[in-house]
């Protein structure tokens, strides 16, 4: 198994930091059986692969052993943000019967926290995620982890999400504070509903903080 | 937990909104402020105003001058202010001066002022061109008090200071229209902002979110240059942190 840096992406900031406690406390306090979770949003760059990534390793950081999916085929945005430079095999091959669980599955240098990558661009992702093998492999990374982070393409360009979604525990939307549409969410909200998949929540990403005054509610405490 | 559709008006986010713009609302004040100055500056024209005394007193009997003369005298400065700006008046000083002006005009150039318990009354002529202020105010002192005098059946109305043609004018006072620019460009600016703000469909609290979605928030992650350059450039993550170690001592 090759070993990726996850360390030194981990954010430092305070607030930060504490936002993602947060948001993990809440995640557990979901239930026992929400352990299988994908992230996704109604735009690219609303920062589900950035989330994902923090969220996974800061799961890894309470000694729960955790696997982050990077399911979004169409754009494979954490293997070069975590400048990954080992073998180039990841879900697209197993879905595509080219690999096998192992040969995919990353060590990183957080204990407890493994990487699946996406893997070769392939010209069908949708139905590669629609097929038996991904509940296979989702069924097999259940036994394995604690916790599986699904990092899933955005359903307001394709439907991967929506697919995916009732094969898992659960859905998390991330919005942009700063850049979204109601009706958009909406939309992929019933979207995902339809779809038989569970909506756990909202991620309210990238918001100004100094806007909040006045909103923050009280029950954001960090338990821990 | 339902969603909502509809435009919502919440005032407590309103203010706060533009508590947070307050920085645009200062600069259309300042950009107000400079525009009635300038303006006030570049396109007022100076009023000239020119100035005729006028002195009312009855005279009932031939022999002298008696009480009674002076309380009616006083009734009539009443009179005299309305007369004096009447059409018949406005009409004659027209053809008289060959004015290229209206009656209504000429009405709306002339005040009448008084001391109280005094017969004698100031008629002030404002004018842009200062000898047509004169020439009116003299008018009114001839022409017009002749007529007035008729209209009220009584002897000569008596001038006691004819006009001068005014040799300085009074322009508006550009600091006062720039406090009321400034104050409308607040005004204006705050409406065009709520509007924006109450149009504006993002969802970005964790209300906004309840409202639209009938969702609970999970978490609410700060915009935080770090979580931006983690993935823009790896390598300068010290960078980051000092940037971020900075932002905290500043707090
Ligand atoms: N809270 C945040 N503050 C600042 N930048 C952020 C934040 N979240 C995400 N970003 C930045 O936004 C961009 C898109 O994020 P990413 O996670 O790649 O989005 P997605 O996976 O939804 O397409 C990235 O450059 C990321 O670093
Ligand atoms: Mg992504």
């Amino acid at each position: 198994m090759d070993t990726v840096s996850v360390k030194k992406h981990m954010a430092t900031d305070f607030q930060v930091t504490e936002a993602i406690k947060v948001l993990r406390t809440n995640l557990f306090f979901s239930g026992n059986d929400k352990r299988v979770v994908a992230l996704t949003s109604y735009q690219a760059s609303e920062g589900k692969s950035t989330l994902a990534l923090q969220l996974a390793a800061s799961i890894a950081e309470t000694g729960k052993r955790v696997v982050l999916v990077d399911a979004d085929l169409r754009k494979s945005a954490l293997a070069s943000r975590l400048r990954y430079r080992g073998k180039p095999v990841g879900l697209s091959h197993y879905l595509s019967g080219m690999a096998n669980a192992d040969e995919m599955l990353c060590e990183t240098d957080v204990k407890g926290f493994y990487m699946v990558f996406s893997g070769a661009r392939v010209p069908n992702p949708a139905e590669l995620l629609g097929a038996s093998s991904f509940d296979k492999l989702i069924a097999a990374l259940r036994d394995t982890f604690d916790y599986v982070i699904v990092d899933a393409a955005p359903l307001g360009q394709v439907i991967d999400a929506a697919i995916i979604a009732p094969k898992l525990d659960g859905v998390i939307m991330v919005i942009n504070a700063a850049d979204n549409s109601y009706k958009n969410e909406q939309r992929i909200k019933h979207q995902l509903e339809r779809s038989g998949g569970k909506i756990l929540g909202v991620i309210l990403n990238r918001v100004n903080l100094s806007e909040l005054e006045g909103y923050y509610s009280k029950n954001h405490y960090s338990y821990d | 937990m339902e969603e909502k559709h509809e435009l919502e008006l919440d005032f407590g986010d309103l203010f706060r909104y533009l508590k947070r713009k307050i920085l645009v609302l200062l600069l259309a004040a300042l950009i107000g402020g400079v525009f009635g100055f300038v303006f006030t500056k570049v396109t007022a024209v100076p009023k000239y105003s020119a100035n005729i005394s006028v002195y009312l007193m009855i005279k009932q009997y031939e022999e002298g001058i008696v009480y009674s003369d002076y309380q009616i005298s006083s009734q009539l400065v009443y009179d005299y202010q309305a007369l004096i700006k009447c059409r018949t008046v406005a009409d004659r000083v027209i053809e008289d001066l060959d004015l290229d002006m209206t009656p209504e005009q000429v009405a709306d150039a002339i005040t009448v002022d008084y001391e109280t318990y005094s017969r004698v009354l100031t008629v002030t002529v404002t004018d842009s061109d200062p000898q047509r202020a004169a020439d009116i105010a003299n008018a009114l002192g001839n022409q017009g008090n002749e007529l007035v005098a008729d209209m009220m059946r009584m002897g000569a109305i008596q001038l006691v200071d004819e006009a001068k043609v005014p040799d300085s004018g009074s322009v508006a006072n550009p600091i006062t229209r720039a406090v009321l620019f400034a104050a409308v460009a607040v005004v204006l600016t705050a409406g065009v902002l709520a509007v924006i703000r109450v149009l504006d469909d993002t969802i970005r609290s964790e209300a906004d979110v309840q409202r639209y979605l009938g969702l609970s928030v999970l978490g609410i992650i700060p915009e935080n240059a770090e979580l931006t350059a983690a993935a823009k450039k790896p390598a300068a993550k010290p960078a980051a942190s000092k940037a971020s170690a900075a932002r905290k001592e500043k707090r």
